[in-house]
């Protein structure tokens, strides 16, 4: 397979002039207000049919038998009393004897019966003996250097050590220097619908409904799997409930069912429980680094030299952007993978940024009490020039003011009562630049518009994008739109991930209801007496544009197409979007140093995007950043036993989730930038938020918070470290 | 999931005679706990008796002043109910953070005090642990750091997962058990069983063919409760420990006291040297402060849980605090 | 320097099998990114022949590994 990504971006076409966003003097009618999602009512009523919901007839159970090992290998596999269980209809082996299970959860076997629950308790019946093998449960452990070899290629390995500038010359120039190892922990997807999947087969072709961040990034791989043509496959994801990037990759879940349906000649579904998706359906690798860095003493940054790793699991790595975004002229880094017997990691959004962002951000704030400075200037003093895709310091500044920054006390809450407040700051980056997306747009004479593109909803709002392009382009009433996306037979869109999806799709649709609009005027354009290129289209009238007067109501226009409708197709070009964000957050907390419990009391996001396409859906990714890296700073944490590997919280009980009321009021400011076109917000706002409270923590107690999750325990043994180290308030 | 019979009798005694049955019989409430067991292969019943229709829900006044509280009253009436939020409120406030409001509406109070410990060793099918009739604790040594500071001297170190048992201690509630063969009654400080090797499958002395069917609140006199949790996530989440306590007033002074903890034993906690340091004192920040001290006295803390001594002494202070109208 | 973010997948050096998500996300160079952080690989790898993370002889995949000279690496 080529490389395909990323490309450089060519430049732009005619057609970025003739469909651009905004061609004076028209204004925006739709584009850039708060249009509610069109399939709103649909989610809240239950009328969406999620995969998870989709029953075809004859259909079967199939669930997998899985390794209640973190290392072992497979002795034999005894299917017979699964076989004579009721209701089973056949069985498969995933992984043959002889060969390893390399961590809890990794699947063996299957079985498919004709209900759930007959096929949960058959996969019990499976008898696969195992020897079991030394296993890592535990960065550390497998660090040692007398570890026993579980990984034959190394149970870790060492990345190429990166270096610029002089060090030497950067802590020479140092008038401050410190030292401190920061952490952060290994977190899971926690998609709200857990991986699923249904396939079918008529024949040779195969239907799969699959919860899948990409329906054409799935055909394809489902077909290269199965040894089968990509034509033959069809792939359908209509609603999904939440990815975060766990739901790329055709795995176990998709090409299980469908091997066993082309085998058993009925549809067989394959659901996840919670306790599976936790184990195998990806994760957030942790992070270490040990950091010895130098400031001046006027509070330049002069010198970072680092030394990280992580696991990403059972044979994947876990690297993470470092220093991130702010400036260290002389810098080293040299990364470790580690690995150990755990599921996989899997690209969860703005994959290594948090981490990254965590460790910088908070190394940040120490330098700035060494130097006396505030951690904000010192910030301001070390960000990289300004620039369109990098306003961090426009942005601190008017993120200082409306947050009330001169309120923020130094490091230490001096008030008397064990109930401590603060505040913190972070920045965040991103690409979120997109293209290759394909649309097409038919309108009928009866006024009502078919659009189309093979892009799916990953929970962002996609589908009411559709509408909303093809309505401020055409003119049209927005009731009179129907949008059609989460196909594989709609036109090519590429994965939604890396914040590409609206960037990569926005750009064909307006290049596709442009030309539909241009066709069109040209079949309107005798019944105003004009010429095609005099007309404009708006609020639902074709009008004259030197004449608004003389105008058609949007179903009176089609009317005049007779009984051909208009069909136009749109393809990603180059001038409608742009890539790379840049945004800030702030963050107030309070911390009672009776308990260590810290609650968030106020977020405020500030992000640019370029074009905002749809207010209310922009806001929407942001509040669910936020929301999820504050899961990240506070709550989630998974836990391990080390003695034998096993997940001790493979649930939503003691894997730790906010709840409503533990989310804080947010105040989301998108910063409009019109003329870079549209870029991509998804995983930008998720980046930051964590380190902001942490920050805010540390500056309520006045004591080092180097590691995440802040549960209570943590707080208190921070505050305890700091008291017994001899350390008053900072 | 393994088939079971279902039995869903209208009135006590047919309850109790199903209970007999045969096989392994489990009384079904509001099924919070007992339905999830079942889902995870945790508990293997050949029948559930539904006792949701049997038992009674209402609280009603005793002769002697006190409240009579049927086993299938829900948790979200405890917590609205007028007679019990101005008498009993420590038992109101307990109820009312229960899980969520779904859990409120379905759960009973008979559900709450039976439930199953919620020790994560214990919920996962991969460890055998003594509770399960295997031979170690596997939180002992393990991640203890939710696992008991007091009463961890037996087998088993887990925390009683009920809210509702530490106020119900605390007011000095009695519950009604009743089988096929009659009926007994039982201080709830005695219903509560610390492991041995003998009790550990179990959390209480409630036998197989039993139903608990009431709680028995007695007259509270001149009291002034408080109830403190300290609770990380507001909803959904269990409280890391709390407290309840019981002062009986002699004017400005506390004539005695009654303080117990949830969630650092595996049963509800009697802290008596705070009861004893609160005896005779003045309801005020001092006496918080000395009962929180005394509360903690004796704790044993596991290789994880030592930040555990510190919130509950927290939970103490502030329930006292409460108790005298204060809040932190 | 590689791109950041950018996993060194090289037709003719890995393996054909050998997949991760940027081959199917449709992105455009970012290119300015290098000036806020140096080159690194955050990304997660999969086989197309197991549908998993390992290769058809149980070890992980990866650009380091999936090379010529592994028995299951194909070109």
């Amino acid at each position: 397979m080529q490389q395909p990504t990323p490309q450089p971006t060519p430049q732009p076409t005619e057609n970025a002039t003739k469909y651009a966003w905004t061609v004076p003097p028209d204004r925006t009618r739709v584009i850039g207000t708060s249009v509610p999602r069109v399939d709103g009512p649909d989610k809240v009523s239950g009328r969406a049919k999620y995969t998870y919901d989709i029953a075809r007839p004859g259909m079967l159970h199939a669930r997998a038998v899985r390794s209640p090992h973190p290392h072992a290998r497979i002795v034999s596999i005894d299917f017979s009393a699964a076989k004579a269980a009721p209701g089973v209809r056949g069985v498969l082996t995933w992984k043959d004897p002889g060969t390893e299970v390399m961590y809890q959860g990794d699947v063996v076997a299957a079985v498919a019966a004709d209900t759930e629950p007959q096929a949960r308790d058959a996969a019990r019946l499976v008898r696969v003996e195992y020897e079991v093998l030394p296993f890592f449960s535990s960065e550390a452990a497998a660090m040692q250097p007398d570890a026993p070899v579980v990984f034959p290629n190394g149970n870790t390995q060492a990345g190429q050590t990166q270096e610029t500038g002089d060090l030497a010359a950067g802590f020479a120039a140092a008038a401050h220097t410190l030292e401190a190892t920061y952490s952060t922990h290994v977190i899971t997807h926690v998609c709200l619908e857990s991986h699923c999947s249904v396939c079918e087969w008529n024949g040779d072709q195969l239907t799969a409904w699959v919860s899948t961040q990409g329906v054409h990034a799935s055909k394809q791989q489902i077909a290269g799997a199965l040894k089968i043509d990509q034509a033959n496959v069809r792939v359908i994801c209509q609603y999904m409930g939440g990815g975060f990037g766990s739901k790329v990759t055709a795995d176990a879940p998709i090409i299980i069912p469908a091997r066993m349906s082309k085998d058993l000649g009925a549809p067989v579904k394959m659901v996840l429980d919670r306790k599976e998706e936790h184990l195998d359906s990806g994760n957030r690798p942790s992070a270490f680094a040990r950091v010895r860095a130098g400031v001046s003493a006027d509070g330049m940054l002069t010198a970072f030299d680092g030394v990280t790793w992580g696991t990403g699991g059972a044979g994947q790595g876990a690297n993470f952007p470092l220093p991130y975004i702010y400036q260290f002229p002389n810098r080293r880094r040299a990364h470790t993978n580690v690995y150990i017997n755990t599921g996989l990691q899997r690209p969860m959004r703005a994959p290594g940024h948090p981490q990254g962002c965590f460790v910088t951000e908070m190394l940040l704030d120490e330098l700035a009490d060494l130097v006396g400075l505030d951690p904000l200037e010192l910030r301001l003093k070390n960000l990289p020039p300004t620039a369109p895709d990098a306003m961090w310091a426009e942005y601190y500044r008017m993120g200082a003011k409306q947050f009330g920054w001169d309120r923020r006390h130094p490091t230490g809450d001096r008030n008397p009562g064990p109930i401590k407040t603060g505040m913190g700051v972070s920045a965040n980056q991103w690409g979120g630049g997109g293209r290759a997306g394909a649309a097409h747009v038919r309108i009928q004479p009866d006024g009502s518009v078919l659009v189309q593109c093979g892009s799916q909803d990953l929970g962002t709002g996609t589908r009411t994008l559709l509408p909303v392009i093809a309505g401020e382009t055409l003119g049209a009433p927005l009731d009179a739109i129907r949008a059609e996306i989460g196909d594989s037979n709609l036109p090519f869109a590429g994965v939604s991930g890396g914040s590409t999806a609206t960037p990569g799709i926005a750009p064909a649709i307006r290049i596709a209801s442009g030309r539909a609009r241009d066709a069109l005027f040209a079949r309107v354009a005798s019944a105003l007496d004009a010429a095609p290129e005099e007309l404009a289209a708006g609020d639902g009238r074709i009008f004259v544009k030197a004449a608004p007067e003389r105008s058609l109501a949007w179903r009176a226009a089609c009317k005049l197409l007779g009984q051909e409708p208009i069909t136009a197709d749109g393809q990603w070009e180059p001038g409608f979007s742009s890539v790379n964000t840049s945004g800030v957050q702030f963050a107030e907390v309070t911390v009672d140093t009776e308990t260590g419990i810290v609650k968030v009391t106020r977020i405020l996001a500030i992000q640019d995007c370029g074009l905002v396409l749809d207010r209310l859906l922009a806001e929407s990714q942001v509040y669910g950043g936020v929301i999820g890296s504050l899961n990240f700073a506070l709550f989630e944490d998974r836990t391990l036993d080390p003695r034998t590997g096993v997940m001790l919280n493979p649930n939503m009980e003691h894997y730790l989730l906010a709840g409503m009321t533990d989310v804080p009021q947010i105040d989301v400011v998108l910063m409009d930038m019109p003329e870079r076109g549209v870029i991509g917000i998804g995983e930008p706002p998720t980046v930051s938020t964590a380190s902001a409270i942490a920050n805010a923590v540390r500056n309520a107690l006045g004591v080092p918070i180097r590691s995440l999750p802040l549960h209570p325990h943590r707080v208190l043994a921070a505050i305890d470290a700091h008291t017994n180290s001899g350390g008053g308030p900072a | 999931m393994k088939a079971f019979a279902y039995v869903n009798p209208s009135n006590e005694s047919d309850a109790l005679a199903a209970l007999r049955s045969g096989g392994i019989v489990r009384p079904l409430g509001g099924g919070q706990d007992l339905l999830a067991r079942l889902k995870d292969y945790l508990d293997e019943p050949d029948r559930l008796v539904s006792v949701k229709g049997a038992l009674n829900r209402e609280a009603a006044a005793t002769g002697d002043g006190g409240l009579r509280i049927g086993a299938a009253m829900r948790l979200f009436e405890v917590a609205e109910h007028p007679e019990i939020l101005k008498r009993y409120p420590a038992l109101a406030e307990a109820a009312s953070t229960v899980g969520s409001p779904q859990i409120r509406h379905q759960g009973t109070v008979g559900g709450n005090l039976n439930q199953r410990p919620r020790c994560w060793y214990f919920r996962q099918e991969e460890f055998v642990c003594f509770k399960k009739g295997g031979n170690r604790c596997f939180a002992a040594d393990g991640e203890n750091q939710y696992h008991s500071i007091f009463g961890n001297d037996g087998p088993s170190k887990i925390v009683h997962p009920s809210s509702l048992a530490v106020p119900l201690v605390a007011y000095g509630a009695r519950f009604r058990l009743a089988s096929a063969s009659g009926e007994r009654e039982v201080a709830a400080a005695d219903y509560f069983t610390l492991p041995s090797m003998q009790t550990v499958q179990k959390e209480n002395v409630l036998a197989d063919d039993e139903l608990l069917t009431h709680v028995i609140l007695p007259a509270p006199g001149n009291v002034r409760s408080g109830h403190y949790e300290v609770r990380f996530k507001e909803s959904r989440d269990w409280p890391m420990a709390f407290a309840t306590v019981v002062l009986a007033m002699n004017g400005p002074s506390i004539d005695s006291a009654r303080v117990v903890l949830g969630a650092v034993a595996p049963v509800p906690w009697r802290a008596e040297d705070a009861e004893r340091v609160l005896r005779g004192r003045l309801l005020d920040d001092a006496a918080a402060d000395v009962a929180g001290e005394a509360a903690v006295r004796g704790a044993k803390p596991l290789a994880q849980n030592a930040y555990k001594i510190r919130i509950t002494r927290t939970a103490v202070k502030r329930a006292v605090l409460a108790a005298a109208g204060r809040s932190v | 320097m590689h791109h950041p973010d950018s996993p060194a997948v090289v037709p003719g050096v890995q393996c054909e099998h050998i997949r991760h998500k940027a081959m199917y996300v449709m992105s455009v160079e970012n290119r300015d990114a290098l000036r806020f952080y140096d080159a690194y690989d955050s990304a997660s790898y999969w086989c197309q022949e197991t549908s998993s993370g390992f290769g058809p002889d149980g070890h992980p995949v990866r650009p380091d590994c999936c090379i010529a000279g592994r028995g299951c690496c194909r070109h």
